[in-house]
């Protein structure tokens, strides 16, 4: 995960608040429908992984339940992207 | 532990959780054709042609599971033994949870038993019976089968809440096992939704409402068993 | 929890329930896994019918979305913030934060009526079509996780108010009980998170 440093709880909101904003200007926007989709699901993934690290403080947590989170999160991205690819 | 608790009789009574499973899968299961169940779209005329070809089978498979349904509560009863021990105090038998334990255990025998009943039914002279009305018996056994759900839940909760109270610093059943039944019974609210659906995963045959739903229940009472069993030990021992 | 709590054990019950410990990490991990099954649904049904979930897809109140994402993220930094002004010992702190966590989250519960009403007001229900059957089952289920972290920060509050009410000091069973409640409504904060990019953001070519 994302080293060890803890982030100030607002610099992480500003990050995670950025990141929804940017997601959905690209669906409203006119940017080509594969990027904008795909951009949704890597940046909700890139959320998934701050909300991990700095809200839920796995930093913390021992390591097989890390692993399993980061495993769970790579499977989502897998399963959204892989189902918009494919169709 | 003051006087030495009585443990008689617990360790039989635990393993008929695991047996019931075992004997309810393969009678209500397989011989009854409910381990996957007919999809709700299947027509009339299939459903009812399968139970006049299987009456039989039907027949002894409901009868059987019929009789071993009273197992699911003999073992809760154990259970809640066992929780006794894990929520402590002076009269633990008058703890509420306890008390829960015990009821939703005993509920759960019913709901299995009336709709059993349902299906043999439909077994017991099919060839007199219109192609809908067996139709009709096997939707209302799945009906109350899974909407039944939340008198499970309450034996869930209580067992998963009074395991988490137990102040052993190594607890009689591990706190994952508690919050598993929790989240057991939680997932169970998903059959809400069931009798809106004809086909697919929300159907009384699909992913969600049949397969992972009866699958996780029916972990977790063997997985409790041999936990209870370990605590039964310790139990003793103490 | 009054009266004979002493002999019941529920005063155990109080103290040891939602810990930190490790345990309440199965539920939120499992819970995390039946979504993944839920996610893994929609992207096969939306393989077999692209152009009905799109269209689907383009029913939905984007904006909407976008607010029930930010309402829920920033509850969350609450939340955040609650945790780490526990374990600095700030009591007070901690049950501002955790006020402003329930405040700010219940809009969501706000936000979600206006949508779904406006769903129903449409005749979109739950078996308009599957795109709408996962969209209600999977947000109902997530607003059933919602309305349970709603009243776990509700026991929070009153733990903490407790603690400051009698002026003493936060304590480790208190702190643990934050930590666990906060890691539940991240939860429901980052399935939140997949479900706003999965119904509302997946525009189709």
């Amino acid at each position: 995960m994302t080293g060890t440093r803890e982030w100030p709880v607002w610099a992480v909101w500003t990050v995670l608040t950025g990141t929804s904003l940017l997601g959905f200007l690209l669906a409203e926007g006119q940017a080509p429908a594969k990027v904008a989709a795909t951009a949704a699901i890597l940046l909700a993934a890139v959320k998934i992984h701050l909300v991990f690290d700095h809200y839920m403080e796995l930093r913390w947590q021992h390591r097989p339940l890390r692993q399993m989170l980061a495993v769970w999160l790579a499977v989502v991205t897998v399963i959204l992207l892989g189902g918009y690819w494919a169709a | 532990m003051e006087s030495k608790v009585d443990t008689r009789y617990w360790r039989f009574c635990a393993w008929m959780g695991p047996l019931f499973v075992a004997v309810f899968f393969y009678c209500w299961g397989i011989l009854g054709h409910n381990f996957p169940p007919f999809a709700p779209d299947t027509p009339a005329s299939e459903v009812a042609g399968w139970f006049r070809d299987n009456r039989d089978g039907v027949r002894l498979g409901m009868v059987i599971a019929m009789t071993f349904a009273p197992a699911y509560g003999v073992w809760g009863y154990a259970l809640a033994k066992v929780l006794e021990q894990a929520v402590g105090g002076n009269k633990p038998g008058d703890n509420i949870l306890v008390q829960l334990a015990r009821v939703g255990a005993a509920w759960t025998t019913i709901t299995v038993l009336v709709p059993t009943s349902f299906w043999l039914t439909a077994a017991f002279r099919p060839d007199a019976l219109p192609d809908w009305m067996i139709q009709m018996l096997y939707d209302m056994a799945w009906l109350l089968i899974d909407l039944a759900y939340a008198v499970t839940s309450v034996q869930l909760f209580a067992l998963g809440v009074g395991f988490l109270a137990d102040k052993r610093a190594v607890p009689l059943i591990p706190k994952w096992l508690a919050w598993y039944g929790i989240w057991v019974g939680f997932m169970f609210i998903l059959e809400c939704v069931m009798p809106y659906f004809f086909n697919g995963a929300f159907a009384r045959n699909g992913i969600l409402n049949f397969w992972i739903e009866f699958i996780i229940w029916m972990v977790w009472v063997p997985a409790l068993t041999f936990f209870a069993l370990k605590a039964i030990k310790r139990i003793e021992q103490e | 929890m009054h009266g004979k709590a002493e002999n019941s054990g529920i005063e155990g019950a109080r103290l040891a329930v939602i810990p930190g410990d490790s345990g309440v990490w199965v539920f939120i991990f499992a819970d995390m896994c039946a979504f993944a099954v839920f996610f893994l649904l929609f992207s096969v049904g939306r393989v077999a019918q692209p152009e009905l979930y799109e269209a689907a897809r383009q029913q939905l109140d984007l904006q909407l979305g976008l607010a029930n994402t930010l309402i829920l993220l920033t509850s969350g930094a609450f939340m955040a913030a609650a945790a780490r002004t526990a374990r600095a010992g700030n009591v007070q702190g901690t049950l501002h934060n955790l006020l402003l966590t329930l405040g700010v989250g219940s809009l969501f519960g706000l936000s979600k009526a206006v949508e779904w009403s406006a769903k129903f007001n449409h005749g979109i229900g739950l078996t308009t079509n599957e795109f709408f059957t996962y969209y209600f089952v999977f947000t109902g289920i997530h607003f059933l996780h919602f309305v349970i972290g709603l009243g776990v920060l509700l026991v929070l509050i009153a733990r903490v108010r407790d603690i400051s009410v009698q002026g003493g000091a936060m304590d480790g069973a208190s702190l643990r009980w934050i930590e666990a409640g906060g890691a539940y409504w991240h939860m429901v904060d980052l399935l939140w998170i997949v479900l706003f990019a999965m119904l509302y953001l997946m525009r189709a070519a």
